[in-house]
């Protein structure tokens, strides 16, 4: 039964299968959905009906949560093309990317142990999230408009592992500023 | 006891009749209860007028605890029978509750390590148990008060409390005897008390100090949607803080070692910390006075400003979980609308000052802070209960802490991230390490670090009647569920086979369903009440319960999912239970009420389908339409 929206999110939630989607839509869709099948609308309702609920309220989450965030969203979408970005036994990466993480992780120590380290914080976030917009934009162009050949997903793939380096590199920058505190 | 008036079958009994619902605000200084009475959410008080209830049960030889004022008036000469601020206790482990114990007069039964007890001269007392005499207390008010027996109840905790916490307070509610709808966060349901007086849309950070626990949440208001979008806080931090570092710096001004040692002194002083601690709120300087053991009495001059540096490190403390919240809300200062002041210890004005302060904008402080996490709470009982349509308000909660479980090295694997939406569900898969291994045992923690240690074990699952294969070949997929309360579930599956793994969960905290039993058997609450007679009486309530949800649901769309064959089966299983309900026997209503169960589980999912297809298909006429 719920197996056919498990295959495709986008179908749950009624709109068109693109990574540019639109946030709001996906945002009203999902209020709506939940509105209908969070559990406390089924309170005072059968056993069974409560116990379906909170399987469609999770299913519900899951999705939005996948849908919402640009590196789940394109991972999601690639394995709806049949490739696995969890795959661990492939391990290669750009080297002028891995050459950019050692320039960052070297920069956020300094920030720490420099005379401004908030200033100095805020400058390397604002690159972090420079790059990851522009890994974002670049999914977007290869998911939405081409049907291309593999080597496109490919390059898709690599740029959706990218961007979960740049998601702790990001991480690691907001714990050193909350350390400051 | 009353006849129950059961409808015949095939008519609906009147959907509008109005049931009795309530909310409760289970505080570590004051509790209270509140309905929604004619459209409006109200508190309810005792029969002296006073709405809050102190949270403190003295308990005596004679088996007849006291509750709230009494026992509060009694806890500075018997402080050692009178168990206050049980909710910093619930939940925990002997060894958990170190730092406070110290600063407890209690003597604790160190013998049992699973949930600790105070010694009384009623017997070894677990804050379960004092929690239920305060909820008992609570529902005896609101069934005087409404003249009936309440449905169903939502219990409010604090947004930060783990799976351990939640647990012991459903726990010490179903030893009270009371139906729990849902367990609502707390700056959750002071949202909804606000949000809902004010029809506020944007986003709020609601921050909420009470006597013994610290909560931020930050939520986005929008059209009845209270989404959650982080929560922080932290259970062990509060108002009863800032009144120990107060009455330290009072036995510091006296100058007397032997002090320190002396119970009945200290609860004393506390007192005195907390009543100057109210003062300030208002005036400039007050005058504490004080009765030393020797029968001199002292007075101390305490003024504001020498109060906020004493309690500094308190609000200092709640700043980090501010920060924190922001950061995982993907949020700046900027973009929060307004700051809900929750809690009374808000009232402190450096409380208020160093907030304001922080995030630089309004604090709502307009509801009264003691009251507005009991309607909020209320206004969700009564949504639950049936009272009114839930097309009006939602409510999406997160679950706090991570949950993890240990993999090699004492490590902890994350399966689901802490502020994930919930409900939620995550499927993990095991496998066997051995030739046909047919157990295996999985350690669930929660948490942050990334040591098991540093986190807090919930429980041990044992997956037992896994088929016998090859090492590695048996896949175990293992789903961890967290409801709308925030508790977990576990279930195991063997994917190649097929077979349905059983699980036992051994809980790390907490009592075990057999040690509730024994307690309810043994409880002094119950001690005039036939225990079978309450067991009956629930049954027949679910019976009821269920009865009347299928029924209403045939009565909606039966023709339309059922055939005839399913229908006249259905209906027989009404009215088999129906016939049992006026029987006295607790086990075959049970039984029939799975039996009725099982058998709507084809209707249910068939309903449940053509709702989320008749959404779907909304959608898309919406599409052709915009």
């Amino acid at each position: 039964m719920q197996t056919t929206f498990e295959n495709n999110f986008f179908d749950l939630f009624g709109i068109d299968r693109s990574y540019s989607l639109d946030r709001l839509l996906l945002r009203d869709r999902f209020r709506e959905l939940q509105k209908k099948f969070h559990p406390d609308n089924f309170a005072s309702a059968s056993e069974q009906e409560r116990r379906l609920s909170a399987q469609y309220a999770a299913l519900i989450n899951e999705a939005y949560t996948t849908l919402s965030d640009p590196m789940q969203r394109g991972r999601y979408m690639l394995t709806l093309h049949g490739i696995d970005t969890n795959e661990v036994h492939d391990t290669r990466m750009d080297p002028h990317f891995l050459m950019q993480q050692i320039e960052l992780r070297e920069a956020l120590d300094a920030a720490r142990s420099s005379a401004e380290p908030i200033d100095a914080l805020s400058r390397l976030s604002e690159k972090v999230n420079d790059e990851f917009s522009k890994r974002e934009a670049s999914i977007g162009e290869i998911l939405d408009n081409t049907r291309g050949p593999d080597s496109d997903l490919d390059t898709a793939r690599h740029l959706v592992r990218e961007l979960q380096f740049l998601i702790r590199m990001r991480n690691e920058i907001e714990e050193t500023e909350e350390a400051l505190f | 006891m009353a006849l129950l008036q059961i409808s015949e079958p095939g008519k609906s009994t009147n959907p509008h009749e109005h049931r009795l619902a309530a909310g409760i605000d289970l505080g570590t200084t004051n509790s209270l209860i509140a309905t929604v009475r004619s459209g409006e959410a109200i508190v309810l008080p005792d029969e002296q007028g006073r709405s809050l209830l102190p949270s403190v049960v003295r308990f005596r030889a004679n088996g007849n605890p006291q509750i709230g004022y009494p026992a509060l008036d009694a806890s500075i000469d018997d402080p050692m029978n009178t168990i206050a601020s049980a909710k910093r206790m619930i939940g925990r482990k002997t060894a958990d509750i170190k730092s406070v114990r110290d600063q407890l007069p209690y003597k604790f039964d160190d013998e049992s390590a699973n949930v600790p007890r105070i010694i009384t001269a009623d017997g070894p007392r677990s804050a379960i148990e004092v929690s239920a005499e305060i909820l008992t207390e609570l529902k005896k008010r609101a069934e005087t008060s409404l003249r009936g027996n309440l449905g169903g109840v939502v219990i409010t905790v604090p947004a930060y409390f783990d799976d351990a916490q939640r647990q012991a307070t459903k726990d010490a509610a179903k030893l009270a005897g009371l139906n729990v709808m849902r367990l609502l966060n707390e700056p959750t349901a002071a949202a909804v008390a606000y949000g809902l007086d004010q029809g506020s849309e944007g986003i709020y950070a609601i921050y909420d100090l009470g006597g013994g626990t610290f909560d931020v949440s930050i939520l986005r208001l929008n059209k009845g949607v209270f989404e959650v979008l982080a929560t922080a806080g932290d259970s062990a931090l509060g108002g009863d803080d800032m009144d120990r570092l107060i009455a330290e710096w009072m036995l510091d001004e006296i100058d007397d070692d032997e002090l320190s040692a002396n119970s009945h002194f200290l609860r004393q002083a506390l007192a005195a910390a907390r009543n100057a601690k109210e003062e300030l709120t208002e005036n400039n300087s007050t005058d504490v006075s004080l009765n030393l053991p020797d029968g001199s009495s002292r007075t101390i001059e305490l003024d504001r400003a020498t109060m906020d540096g004493i309690i500094a490190p308190v609000i200092d403390k709640t700043l980090l979980p501010c920060r924190r919240t922001l950061r995982d809300a993907g949020l700046d200062k900027e973009d929060i609308d307004g700051i809900v002041m929750v809690g009374g210890s808000t009232r402190v004005l450096s409380v208020k000052d160093k907030v304001e302060t922080f995030f630089a904008k309004e604090l709502y402080t307009g509801v009264d802070p003691d009251q507005v996490v009991a309607v909020g709470a209320a206004i969700q009982a009564d949504i639950l209960i049936g009272n009114r349509s839930a097309d009006q308000m939602l409510l999406l909660d997160v679950i706090p802490l991570s949950l993890g479980i240990e993999i090699m090295g004492s490590m902890v694997e994350k399966i689901i991230p802490r502020n994930a939406t919930i409900p939620v569900t995550r499927a993990q898969e095991f496998t066997t390490y051995k030739d046909g291994q047919t157990a295996m045992s999985i350690h669930v923690v929660q948490g942050e670090r990334e040591l098991v240690s540093d986190c807090r074990s919930l429980a041990r699952f044992e997956l037992r009647g896994i088929p016998p294969l090859a090492a590695g070949s048996a896949r175990i997929k293992v789903s961890f569920q967290v409801d709308a309360d925030g508790l977990l579930s576990v279930t195991a599956r063997e994917a190649t086979t097929g077979i349905e793994t059983q699980v036992d969960v051994k809980p790390s905290y907490g009592l075990t369903d057999d040690e509730i039993e024994q307690m309810l058997r043994d409880s002094i609450t119950f001690a005039d009440d036939d225990i079978h007679a309450r067991l009956l009486a629930e049954q027949r309530v679910e019976a009821e319960r269920v009865i009347l949800a299928i029924q209403s649901a045939l009565d909606a769309d039966g023709d339309k999912f059922l055939d005839d064959n399913e229908r006249t089966e259905l209906l027989n299983g009404i009215q088999a239970l129906t016939k049992l309900i006026a029987n006295d026997d607790s086990e075959s209503i049970k039984q029939a009420v799975n039996d009725l169960n099982q058998l709507s589980e084809v209707f249910a999912s068939r309903r449940m389908d053509a709702s989320i297809r008749s959404v779907m298909a909304g959608h898309n006429i919406n599409e052709f339409s915009e």
